[in-house]
Parts: structure tokens; C-alpha cells; sequence
């Protein structure tokens, strides 16, 4: 059931099965590996798009840069079983498939993202 | 009979060398070996002449250190020329002695673990110039790799992702050079160990992560932008058993060491 509406766009509940996109600088990228450090917020939550109202490519073209960035996907039960992560949707004006994991980025919660985490766009270095 | 292995006197080595004894527990029988049969070698240290024999406690390796992978370490360093793990499975003493890349596998019986290692069967064996190369100058190169490949980080300035990220500050990515240092020479002066040189990688809000990752294990060390912020880590085997909480990175940490040792 949707919820009273943020930005114009209604708040929805998010599957557990569903995937998120979010996009990964290639700062963050080390020997071919992701680095934990790229899951980190961003004014309150880790920045995500719910791949109901977007791609992975519209992620990616979202980007202040896209040609230095790739787009990792993450299903949206393996992030709330990670102990005091939540993910809600959070449509902005401009992105309605806006969403935030919520929870503190602690070093714990970093590995256990990365290792639940996959490429969905690699980094143009990648290729 | 486990013939014991003394260090040979070589007046090409330093006077100093080292004869290492690892007690290495298994994950199904007892775990390691009691300290009463390690001081009984230790006894021995006077037919060792000028060297020093290391014995690892068991709790801090097994049980499950990868044996091999340590071994080749100590094998590696300069002064070290012999080593011996002990093992005791299904109420059998076993004994493998390393020495300059050969192996050989002994069985005791309770009975001669009781009585300690056979003096009439100490020999020096003949291994000259079959260890060479310091596993010290080695590492310390790859570790001051790591350090230079993170200087990149340097370069960027604030916003360089476009989403607001602080830049990295030359004291933080110091502070984690000298908590590697600090840490891997400390290991490196106690057992002659050289511990594998962590990924150097950009964390959140400026800071530095340190990430070390093998088949088993993996462990994340993250040194805060604020210098008065301890740093923080979380390490784990992927299922079992972890470790994590928060430290100040300009003391030495015993227990990161040892989990350290075990990647």
C-alpha cells in the first residue's frame, strides 16, 4: 500500500526480491575488486534507485561523471537482513525510483554489503 | 623418532638464528600441545648454541591458521633454519620438521612425548645456501607499494564523485602507513613473520580502509578522517567466528595481531 506522497511521487513498499541500483566511482574499484568504502551515506541514507521505475543504465546516466562510474546491484532482502540496515523508498522530484538504505555504515555492515553486492555495469576499466 | 634440528654455526650467517618450534592444533582432536612437552625442547636450547627457539603458542594460530602458508613465511626469513609442527590427532603425536625446503613427517608415541625430544639423535644437518632470499626486503617493498598506490587518493579534492565526498588528507593516509608499520614489524621482530600487505582503499567520508581478504578470511581496518576518532574494524571467516570493535591506531593492538596471523 502506497503512503502519503514525498517529492509528487507516492511512497511504496519495495519487494524483498526487488533490486537496487547504485552507482559505484571507479575510485572505488581496486584490483578488479569493489572497495567497502563505497557504501556510505549520503544526507541520511545510501543513495539507491529501485529498479522499478529505473535501470541500471539510467542509474549510471545519473551520475555527474558516468564515464567514471559503473553500477552495482543489490536485492533488497539481502540488505535488510544485514543487522539495522532498512531500505525505503524515498522518491525525490527528479527520481522516482529513489531509494535509501538506511543504518549506520559501520565496518561490519560495509563487508557484509560488498559481499551481497554484484556488478551490474562494470566500470568502463572493467571492460 | 623426531630427530630435532639445531641451528647449524656458519660464520656466513648472523651469530643469532632462529630454530622455530610451531605447536599447531587441529580443529578435531586436541588443540595443540600442552606447554609442559613445548618446555621440554626449549630444554634443549643449549645444544642450540647462539639460536633462539620461538615456540607459538597453540591458542594463537589453531585452529585454524593456514599451516602452509605460514610456514612458507618463516621458511623465507633470513635466520631461520629449521622449523617443526606438532600435531596431535586421535591421540597421536605427530612431528613434520622443515628444513631448507625438505619436510619429513614423524610419529610419537605417548610415551616419548613424555619423555621429550631424544638428545642422542640431535644432528646438524648440512643446508647451507638452500634458504636465501629475506622475506623482509620483499615485503616491505609490496606494503611500500600499497602506501604509493594510495598516494593517488591524494589528488582528489572535495566533491570528486559529484555527491559531495571529502578528499583524503595526507595525515589519514599517514596514520594508516604508520598502523601498517607499526603492526607488520612487530610481527615481523617477534616470530619472523611477514603478514600479508592489506589492500590501501578510500573510505567513507575521507577516511582510509584497510582490507585484507584470503579464502577464509577477511578483515577491514578503518582509519577516520578525525585523527581524535579511534578506528574501527570487523574481521570474520565468513561464518563462524569474528572479530570487531574500536582501537586507537597509534597503539599496538595485540588482538588485531593475532587475527592478523591468521589470514
Amino acid at each position: 500500500m502506497a503512503s502519503p506522497p514525498l517529492a509528487g511521487w507516492p511512497i511504496e513498499e519495495i519487494p524483498d526480491q526487488d533490486r537496487l541500483f547504485m552507482r559505484v566511482h571507479r575510485i572505488f574499484v581496486s584490483q578488479g575488486k569493489l572497495a567497502p568504502g563505497v557504501f556510505r551515506d549520503h544526507g541520511g541514507g545510501m543513495s539507491t534507485d529501485w529498479e522499478r521505475y529505473s535501470t541500471a543504465a539510467e542509474t549510471l546516466r545519473r551520475a555527474a561523471a558516468p564515464s567514471n562510474n559503473g553500477v552495482i546491484q543489490l536485492v533488497a532482502a539481502s540488505v535488510s537482513a544485514i543487522a539495522r540496515l532498512t531500505v525505503e523508498h524515498t522518491p525525490i522530484v527528479s527520481n522516482r525510483a529513489h531509494a535509501d538504505v538506511f543504518g549506520e555504515k559501520t565496518t561490519e555492515v560495509r563487508l557484509r554489503l560488498k559481499r551481497v553486492a554484484h556488478w551490474a555495469i562494470l566500470p568502463s576499466e572493467l571492460l | 623418532m623426531c630427530p630435532p634440528y639445531a641451528a647449524e654455526p656458519d660464520s656466513t650467517e648472523p651469530s643469532t638464528s632462529l630454530f622455530g618450534i610451531i605447536p599447531v592444533g587441529q580443529e578435531d582432536e586436541d588443540r595443540g600441545i600442552s606447554e609442559a612437552f613445548l618446555r621440554q625442547w626449549h630444554t634443549r636450547r643449549d645444544l642450540l648454541n647462539d639460536s633462539a627457539i620461538y615456540g607459538i603458542p597453540s591458542g594463537a594460530l589453531a585452529p585454524s591458521i593456514n599451516t602452509d602458508v605460514f610456514l612458507s613465511f618463516l621458511a623465507s626469513a633470513p635466520r631461520v633454519y629449521g622449523l617443526a609442527t606438532f600435531r596431535r590427532f586421535r591421540g597421536k603425536l605427530s612431528c613434520r620438521a622443515y628444513m631448507k625446503g625438505r619436510s619429513r613427517s614423524y610419529d610419537f608415541g605417548s610415551a616419548e612425548i613424555a619423555k621429550g625430544p631424544p638428545a642422542d639423535t640431535w644432528t646438524v644437518p648440512s643446508w647451507k645456501n638452500e634458504w636465501t632470499a629475506p622475506l623482509k626486503s620483499e615485503s616491505l617493498d609490496e606494503l611500500s607499494r600499497e602506501i604509493q598506490a594510495a598516494q593517488k587518493l591524494l589528488t582528489l579534492e572535495d566533491n570528486w564523485d559529484g555527491e559531495g565526498s571529502p578528499g583524503f588528507s595526507k595525515t589519514t593516509l599517514g596514520r594508516a602507513a604508520a598502523f601498517l608499520h607499526r603492526h607488520m614489524l612487530w610481527v615481523w621482530e617477534r616470530y619472523g613473520v611477514w603478514l600479508q600487505a592489506p589492500r590501501i582503499l578510500p573510505g567513507p567520508d575521507g577516511s582510509i580502509d584497510m582490507h585484507w581478504q584470503t579464502a577464509n578470511y577477511e578483515l577491514l581496518v578503518n582509519i577516520p578522517a578525525d585523527p581524535s576518532a579511534p578506528a574501527t574494524f570487523y574481521g570474520d571467516d565468513y561464518g563462524r567466528s569474528s572479530i570487531k570493535g574500536a582501537f586507537n591506531p597509534s597503539v599496538f593492538n595485540l588482538g588485531l595481531v593475532t587475527w592478523l596471523l591468521r589470514l
